[in-house]
């Protein structure tokens, strides 16, 4: 079983160290890179991966994020090239974190007639800026019983989708869909979490915002991310620093927040690479040195949490239901109202008058 | 948990001490007019103070009235904070834990459990014991919507006790004012043993109530069942069922069955030499191992169905459906609908 993660990188090096180390101890057998005009040293982490072997790297010079014909290539090549069996496709700032065993081994277990997978993505909030590796200071999650209403929000549920090898694979919207999927889906079963760090520092934030909202407002046709609009807004007007500020945990919110439920204390990840770093200095041990991650299985208890928070992924598809169906009742309606009726009422009215009764 | 019975002697007696040793703490049992040592088998249990035996000699099996009397009075009468709702044929095999572990574990807001079958296939029928025989499970039912079969993927209920709920016939719901279902998390198995032997089938097709049930609309392989009985053809309908060790063996190599001694080794456990069960306290406690990921994944691909029919795919279709006719009625319906409404003007 030959497990290929793709990578989509821009500017990420503040994670993307960790990113490689950490999957490629936890069962992924080899990466495909793209790396889009990284200015922060992305670049040459990823090339010493690829020099020892781990890593394909490509370069996209494209200024205009077409992020899914990116994947797509990588996808397609992890199919046709490395005889990929699964295929993770993720962003920088995305732990893929599997429940029970290693990724691969998670995945083999899929039976075959199934061919993709759901992952639960999980959003840690950031933290107070410090110093040392972002896992250190990111060990608060927002806990998915809280109720959202705000469809902007950075912690909306979501789910990313893992599939098997094919060479014609077409990834859409961002890693979350395939498009005429020969693959049939595994519903309601989330064996792997993604633990996601969209926001780190305010540098990271206010680059980032800069990056997404450029390329959004430049190139791409569809309306960003609701809440990479808010924050592009604010780096427009000059508020970057204030939105960063409005959503940071501190210490206190943090109490409040693990009292009432609403955040989860998880040091999962932080714990993992701890690890996965190198004991002589920076950096993380070479993939052939580390030791390979355990994943417990998870207790009944844990498993029925779990359970809960996965079930507003389904009622996530509901609402998007919904809306499908306020849509079509809108059309039915003004079809309704159209011409039939019109010429309905008027002959109505006319067989009133010459029958000298009412039609019903 | 609640046991709704008729002529099960085959199989009543470990069903009970096997949920007593699971985690149940009582049986609400209702007998409806059993002729063959199953009243008898209850009536022990009832004596020793763990089952509470109601009769229902109707013979119309209105399941889901007798079944809710019986949810009803668990919350009124015997303080229940969980019921579950077993056929004699079913054991609510808990993944992890006791019945009573997993049920506790569900968080405070939600009141309904969903465990999911599992069907064990008819072996050639020896006589013996139905445990004994009987280890072999089909891991690709039939789609939930498939009623040609008995062997399709479903859903069975536990919920917790609420003095008005109401079930649904056959056990796979339960509705109640407040009664929040946790979906898509299926943390029992139920094992079933729908068709055990030649004269246990026979007698499920001569005694059907169900049959004589004016409101109940009975699936296809119901009336399949009946009508072997009618023919006299019930051993070349139990046969045409049953799984020999060739046909084991395919199954085996496709995948589509797998040997499964769960439940067998658990009554070994509580049987004695003279055949007869275990009371509670006469053996150990069950221990039921939590499964690993490759289980999980097994079972996760059976559930699937289950999650697909509670909801989302039911609903999509429905809106991939209405969708087309909207469609067709954009393209070209709009004059042929000015005709039908003239048309049905012109009529009155």
């Amino acid at each position: 079983m030959t497990l290929v993660m793709t990578l989509l990188a821009r500017d990420e090096a503040d994670v993307v160290d960790a990113w490689l180390a950490y999957h490629l101890a936890a069962g992924a057998d080899f990466v495909i890179a793209t790396d889009n005009r990284s200015r922060d040293g992305t670049t040459e982490i990823l090339e010493r991966y690829a020099r020892e072997g781990y890593v394909r790297l490509l370069h996209e010079p494209g200024e205009d994020l077409r992020q899914d014909e990116w994947v797509t290539r990588m996808a397609r090549l992890a199919a046709s090239e490395y005889g990929a069996d699964w295929v993770i496709n993720s962003d920088a700032d995305e732990f893929w974190w599997p429940r029970g065993a290693s990724l691969s081994e998670v995945l083999e277990a899929v039976p075959p007639r199934y061919g993709t997978v759901s992952a639960f993505l999980r959003t840690f909030c950031p933290r107070p800026d410090g110093d040392g590796p972002f896992a250190e200071r990111l060990t608060v999650r927002f806990s998915a019983l809280a109720p959202i209403n705000d469809p902007a929000s950075l912690y909306k549920p979501i789910r990313k989708v893992i599939h098997r090898g094919h060479p014609e694979i077409r990834l859409a919207r961002g890693n979350h869909a395939l498009l005429d999927s020969p693959f049939a889906p595994l519903r309601g079963w989330y064996p792997i979490e993604v633990f996601h760090f969209p926001l780190r520092s305010l540098a990271q934030c206010e680059h980032k915002a800069r990056l997404q909202g450029t390329a959004f407002e430049r190139h791409i046709a569809r309306p960003p991310t609701a809440y990479h609009a808010r924050m592009y807004e604010a780096l427009r007007e000059g508020r970057i620093a204030d939105y960063y500020a409005s959503v940071v945990v501190d210490d206190e919110e943090l109490e409040r927040g693990v009292g009432s439920g609403r955040l989860v204390v998880d040091t999962r990840l932080r714990d993992a690479l701890r690890r996965l770093r190198d004991p002589s200095g920076e950096g993380y041990l070479r993939p052939g040195e580390a030791p390979r991650l355990a994943f417990p299985t998870p207790t009944l208890v844990e498993d029925a949490e779990y359970a809960v928070e996965a079930a507003v992924l389904g009622e996530a598809d509901l609402v998007r239901l919904q809306r499908r169906l306020d849509t079509l009742e809108r059309r039915l309606l003004s079809l309704e109202l159209r011409l039939p009726n019109r010429v309905y009422r008027k002959l109505a009215g006319a067989a009133k008058r010459v029958l000298g009764r009412d039609v019903p | 948990m609640t046991l709704l019975v008729r002529d099960e002697a085959d199989v009543v007696d470990a069903q009970i001490a096997f949920h007593l040793h699971a985690g149940v703490d009582l049986v609400l049992a209702t007998d409806n007019d059993s002729r063959d040592g199953t009243r008898e088998i209850l009536e022990r249990y009832a004596r020793a103070g763990v089952l509470h035996l109601l009769d229902e000699p109707g013979d119309d099996m209105r399941q889901s009235q007798w079944v809710t009397r019986m949810a009803r009075l668990a919350a009124t009468d015997f303080g229940a904070d969980w019921v579950l709702h077993a056929d004699a044929d079913e054991f609510w095999w808990p993944r992890g834990g006791t019945l009573k572990e997993v049920l506790a574990a569900v968080p405070a807001r939600f009141g309904v459990v969903r465990g999911c079958w599992r069907h064990f296939l008819p072996r050639p029928d020896d006589g013996g014991f139905f445990a004994e025989r009987m280890t072999v499970r089909l891991c690709t039912p039939a789609h939930p919507g498939d009623k040609e079969t008995i062997f399709h993927a479903h859903q069975k209920v536990a919920h917790r006790a609420h003095p008005e709920v109401v079930i649904e016939a056959g056990n796979h719901n339960a509705d109640a004012p407040g009664l929040e279902p946790l979906r898509a998390w299926h943390p029992i198995e139920v094992l079933h043993f729908s068709f055990r032997s030649v004269a246990q089938l026979a007698g499920k097709a001569e005694r059907g109530g169900w049959l004589r049930n004016p409101e109940y609309v009975p699936p296809a392989h119901q009336l399949r069942l009946r009508r072997a009985f009618e023919e006299g053809a019930i051993r070349e309908f139990y046969e045409a069922h049953a799984v020999d060790d060739d046909a084991l063996e395919r199954g085996l190599a496709t995948g589509r069955l797998a040997l499964d001694t769960r439940l067998r080794d658990a009554l070994r456990a509580l049987r004695g030499p003279d055949g007869g069960f275990a009371l509670p306290g006469g053996a150990p406690r069950l221990s039921f191992p939590r499964p690993d990921y490759r289980e999980d994944a097994a079972y996760a691909a059976e559930a699937s169905v289950l999650v697909e029919i509670d909801g989302i795919v039911r609903a999509e279709r429905r809106v991939d459906a209405l969708e087309r006719r909207l469609a067709r009625l954009e393209a070209a319906g709009l004059r042929r609908a000015v005709a039908r409404r003239l048309r049905r003007l012109a009529r009155r």
